[in-house]
């Protein structure tokens, strides 16, 4: 069932043009759906800037509508510095805007593309698997980001 | 109480993001993964003649080099500074249009056909065709927290350093903690009678290149989306520093023995760059956590999985040790005294 899935998103990606592209991590990102990504909004409870992956834990509403802990997965060290992130970029109860490919398998959890910190920056704790750049932008200029809301979910590409 | 603090907080950083539409924030503008992909790399030199075996041309090498320059302390070649990896063309051995940006692009490359042997071209091809029907390789050893080992040392995408001695050299790599030691001007040794990851190394001085053969590695990868390495794998690399415009490199001509694995020995050559921005940054070479912060896992249909805050195999990087009732045992002493104001 689930390798039917993966079949099926695989098939998505190819015929929406979106290649995965040449991401590389210390795992394979299989697990996200990278044709997609979910705004998350909520607050942070930890930032666990570490190798061989930084994850983002927040507490934000589930789909039902309960509190409930989602978890992002981000780059390692060396890649979220070079791209100006490091230990000091989040800190605990600072509510934050994330954008994310979700987990297939649909539990609260995904790969971090960018992240809006309270005072509205801009930030990249990206791995390869987004173009955080490209994506914010898109998000810009579709007006997802302005008019945005909790658990909106947009795809990758037009 | 605290839903109705996180969504007025939220409330206000959509305004902001509304009202003022946020930039990216300035930051270097040095080389992402995906930036090696374009970097120049320099070509594979031509061998002196064919070699059969990894030691035949290690010692080749060696007696043209009269023995070796024997450095001092004074004179040794100084690799100083962080490293990244940069581009490299073994790709290109094992694929048609096999360049570092498409290694792992689905249906951007097709398998050369007769470098590998047999069995080991058998499972290249199942490697490849599964990432061109999931878009990636679903599993990798990385995953489960396995050393990569080397070859694959000579590429993965983090930091390294380099600390060269008259009697060993250092090549310590981030990733999994792996330092290579190469001992200079002496015997291959393995009192242990096994291999293992990084296998044994030993080399020798010519000027300012360097020059190791390495033998008795675990079975591995090239890299990942790569052909698989034998456990009779060896290889023969000449590592040398260049000034490349403003930019120091090391580059690595590397041939790869495998008469398991490959119908004939492969070259390939490897370029790492200085990062001093990345010292800059505040980067540190610090321990990798993997076995004790990485909560990936192979899952029962072989795909890539997480366990999640909630899931009792979490293991949580940042929570306590396993006495938490004793005052001080948090890991994350830093990150709880700071709270958004």
């Amino acid at each position: 069932m689930k390798t039917t899935t993966l079949a099926a998103a695989a098939a998505l990606i190819t015929a929406t043009g979106m290649t995965v592209g040449a991401a590389y991590a210390h795992h394979s990102f299989a697990m996200f759906d990278s044709s997609q990504h979910k705004l998350i909004e909520g607050e942070v409870t930890e930032w666990n800037y570490n190798n061989p992956h930084s994850w983002l834990i927040v507490q934000a509403p589930g789909a039902d509508g309960v509190m409930t802990t989602w978890s992002f997965e981000g780059a390692a060290i060396v890649h979220a510095a070079r791209q100006g992130v490091n230990g000091k970029t989040y800190v605990k109860g600072e509510n934050v805007r994330i954008v994310m490919h979700p987990l297939r398998d649909g539990r609260n959890a995904g790969a971090l593309c960018f992240v809006i910190k309270q005072d509205g920056t801009f930030t990249r704790p990206n791995d390869g698997i987004c173009n955080s750049d490209a994506m914010y932008a898109r998000w810009q200029e579709k007006g997802w980001l302005a008019n945005g809301h909790h658990l909106d979910t947009h795809p990758t590409a037009d | 109480m605290r839903a109705q603090r996180v969504l007025l907080g939220l409330a206000a950083v959509a305004a902001a993001v509304a009202v003022n539409v946020a930039r990216p924030q300035d930051r270097e503008t040095g080389s992402t993964v995906e930036d090696q992909f374009t970097l120049p790399v320099p070509v594979v030199e031509r061998l002196p003649r064919e070699f059969k075996t990894a030691e035949e041309h290690y010692n080749f090498l060696l007696e043209r080099a009269h023995g070796g320059t024997k450095h001092t302390m004074q004179t040794i070649p100084v690799w100083d500074g962080l490293w990244g990896s940069g581009n490299n063309t073994m790709p290109a051995i094992f694929l048609e249009n096999g360049t570092l940006a498409n290694a792992w692009r689905p249906g951007a490359t097709k398998i050369k056909e007769g470098v590998l042997t047999p069995p080991y071209e058998q499972h290249f091809r199942e490697r490849r065709a599964e990432i061109d029907q999931y878009g990636e390789q679903r599993y990798d050893r990385l995953t489960n927290c396995e050393y990569p080992g080397v070859p694959r040392w000579l590429w993965e995408p983090y930091i390294k350093e380099f600390v060269n001695m008259p009697n060993q050299s250092w090549m310590m790599n981030d990733m999994m903690n792996e330092t290579r030691r190469v001992y200079i001007g002496r015997e291959h040794v393995n009192i242990e009678q096994k291999h293992s990851a990084l296998g044994d190394s030993i080399g020798f001085w010519d000027g300012d290149k360097l020059t190791i053969w390495t033998k008795w590695v675990n079975p591995a990868d090239y890299v990942r989306g790569m052909p698989l390495t034998s456990n009779q794998f060896e290889m023969v690399e000449t590592w040398v520093a260049r000034q490349n415009g403003a930019k120091r490199e090391l580059v690595t001509q590397v041939t790869f023995y495998d008469p398991i694995g490959l119908k004939k020995p492969q070259q390939a050559v490897y370029v790492h760059e200085s990062r001093p921005d990345l010292e800059e940054a505040g980067v540190r070479i610090r321990m990798w956590e993997c076995t004790s912060s990485s909560n990936s896992y192979k899952d029962a249909e072989g795909n890539t999985q997480f366990y999640l805050p909630g899931d009792p195999q979490y293991k949580d990087p940042r929570g306590t040790t396993d006495f938490p009732e004793v005052p001080g045992q948090s890991l994350n002493p830093i990150f709880d005294e700071v709270e958004a104001q």
